[in-house]
């Protein structure tokens, strides 16, 4: 029988959305400073993410 | 006779960009069906979030990449064998991209962090990552794609040959051909690309992997050394190649041989199956209904039709494609009508079928025959469909005597061959379940959908 399963895509996508919002959280509070050097790789970590998650779910 | 597709929409419920009802590229249009919400309200988030931080123009984005629009992929022209394929190529593609800006998220941390690296390890090692990924992509192949290969040479006569031979024959053919047939042993493509493709694809993956190499030797000041180096392990090369060439030759020759009777060997029992299926059963057929000269005409031409089909390599049923539940539902009516025993069909949830899948349901018709045959007045035979994300099942159930499965003689080839065969022939298993002394059987019929309809 059919049993609902979290869709992982939105899940990894979720978590890595709220990760990134809590970063950025903490550095609008002060207590990290985030500049370019350290926003772009985790921009990139968070869209390689994403993608992987993509496509592993999709993949057959 | 009672059909049930109660499940195809909860198959069909992913999530899709919604472009003819959107603004921008349909998201929260896609969106908010998908929730059911309304697309005003994501909207508003989408626009408040954007102006808020920039976040929410970067969750539209990600989502118009990763979100297929609605009716992107082929539909009722392509088959399922297409859409696997199409969905498998851009998983890939992500897969590869996510994986490149992980790597760049870790090199530019390792930059900020004040780590030693240089360029000349950076760029040899992505040239080395692409290169590699396109070897091992190439080399490795999709899974299943083997047991592709082997049902396209073995599913029906004169399927490769245009009606003038065999499966086998064409791909021993093939293997004469070309020599030895190790392409397929080492680059295994499933057989769905051009043999140029993967040629180049080969080639591209080489030369990457080598001007890493040089790209290394260069920077790093050791090219020249690595020259010399290299003159003497080409002859030494050389020399081995001379040295073992027939033993590799013999290898080849000879794993291409098996080969070829591995796929002989499936062409035949698929051949004994198809037989069983239809010749023996009609003939079982002919000689109930003798006293009907009638129906015994009919009978024969619909076989002659049936086989004549068969033999020319076309397709047995109408061209396009076949889903799940109606092929169950058109096998049972088949039986009922042959028969005449009630079978009730209920499927939850449908796919389209691909060869697996045809064969899933051919071993549930020959299973839906024996129930009719042996226990049709015990009342009627259930059918029970499940198709879920994971697996296709089949349960045909009846209430007849039962009997004992380990008790069937040798030559007796519908349970052994047509259902238990032909399943795991097609990488899925049959169970029997029977109770002999008036239990009734239940035959149970598992596809996993690895390497079946998407």
């Amino acid at each position: 029988m059919r049993h609902a399963r979290p869709d992982r895509l939105l899940l990894v996508a979720g978590c890595v959305l709220a990760a990134f919002g809590v970063v950025l959280l903490l550095d609008r509070t002060g207590a990290i400073e985030l500049s370019f050097g350290s926003m772009a790789p985790m921009a990139f970590a968070v869209v390689g993410a994403v993608l992987l998650a993509s496509g592993l779910t999709r993949r057959e | 006779m009672a059909v049930t597709p109660t499940g195809r929409a909860a198959t069909l419920r992913e999530l899709r960009r919604d472009p003819g009802n959107g603004m921008v590229a349909g998201v929260c249009a896609g969106l908010g069906q998908r929730l059911d919400i309304d697309p005003l309200l994501l909207r508003i988030v989408f626009a408040a979030t954007t102006l808020a931080s920039g976040l929410g123009i970067v969750a539209y984005v990600l989502a118009w990449m990763l979100v297929p629009a609605e009716g992107a992929e082929p539909k009722a022209a392509a088959s399922a064998e297409a859409l696997r394929t199409a969905r498998n190529r851009r998983a890939a593609l992500e897969v590869g991209l996510g994986v490149g800006c992980l790597v760049v998220a870790v090199l530019l941390t390792f930059r900020e962090a004040g780590l030693p690296f240089s360029d000349a390890l950076t760029w040899p090692f992505v040239l080395v990552a692409a290169g590699g990924a396109l070897i091992w992509r190439q080399s490795v192949g999709r899974p299943g794609a083997a047991r592709a290969e082997l049902h396209d040479a073995a599913g029906r006569p004169g399927a490769r040959t245009g009606g003038t031979g065999t499966g086998a024959a064409a791909a021993a053919a093939a293997g004469t051909a070309t020599g030895i047939a190790t392409a397929p042993l080492l680059f295994d493509d499933g057989g769905t690309e051009s043999r140029p493709a993967v040629i180049s694809r080969i080639g591209i993956g080489v030369t990457l992997v080598i001007a890493a190499a040089i790209v290394f030797l260069q920077i790093t000041g050791a090219l020249a050394a690595a020259t010399d180096v290299a003159l003497a392990a080409m002859v030494v090369a050389i020399a081995l190649g001379v040295i073992f060439a027939p033993f590799f030759v013999r290898l080849a020759t000879s794993l291409s041989l098996e080969r070829a009777e591995r796929i002989r060997s499936q062409e035949r029992a698929e051949v004994a199956a198809h037989l069983h299926d239809s010749v023996l059963q009609t003939l079982a057929l002919v000689q109930k209904r003798a006293d009907d000269p009638r129906a015994v005409a009919a009978l024969a031409r619909r076989q002659e039709r049936e086989l004549r089909t068969w033999l020319s390599g076309a397709p047995a049923h109408a061209e396009g494609e076949r889903w799940l539940a109606a092929a169950l539902q058109a096998a049972a009516q088949e039986v009922e009508e042959a028969h005449g025993v009630a079978i009730d069909v209920v499927a939850v949830g449908d796919v389209p079928l691909d060869r697996d899948g045809e064969a899933l349901v051919a071993a549930a018709r020959e299973a839906m025959l024996n129930a009719a045959k042996f226990a049709g007045d015990a009342g009627a035979v259930a059918v029970y469909a499940e198709a879920g994300d994971e697996r296709l099942e089949v349960f045909v159930r009846d209430r007849g005597p039962g009997f004992d499965p380990t008790a069937v003689p040798a030559d007796r080839r519908g349970v052994r061959e047509s259902i238990v065969g032909r399943m795991e022939r097609h990488g899925g298993r049959a169970a029997i379940h029977a109770a002999p002394g008036g239990g009734g059987t239940e035959v149970e019929l598992v596809l996993e959908r690895g390497g079946a309809a998407s």
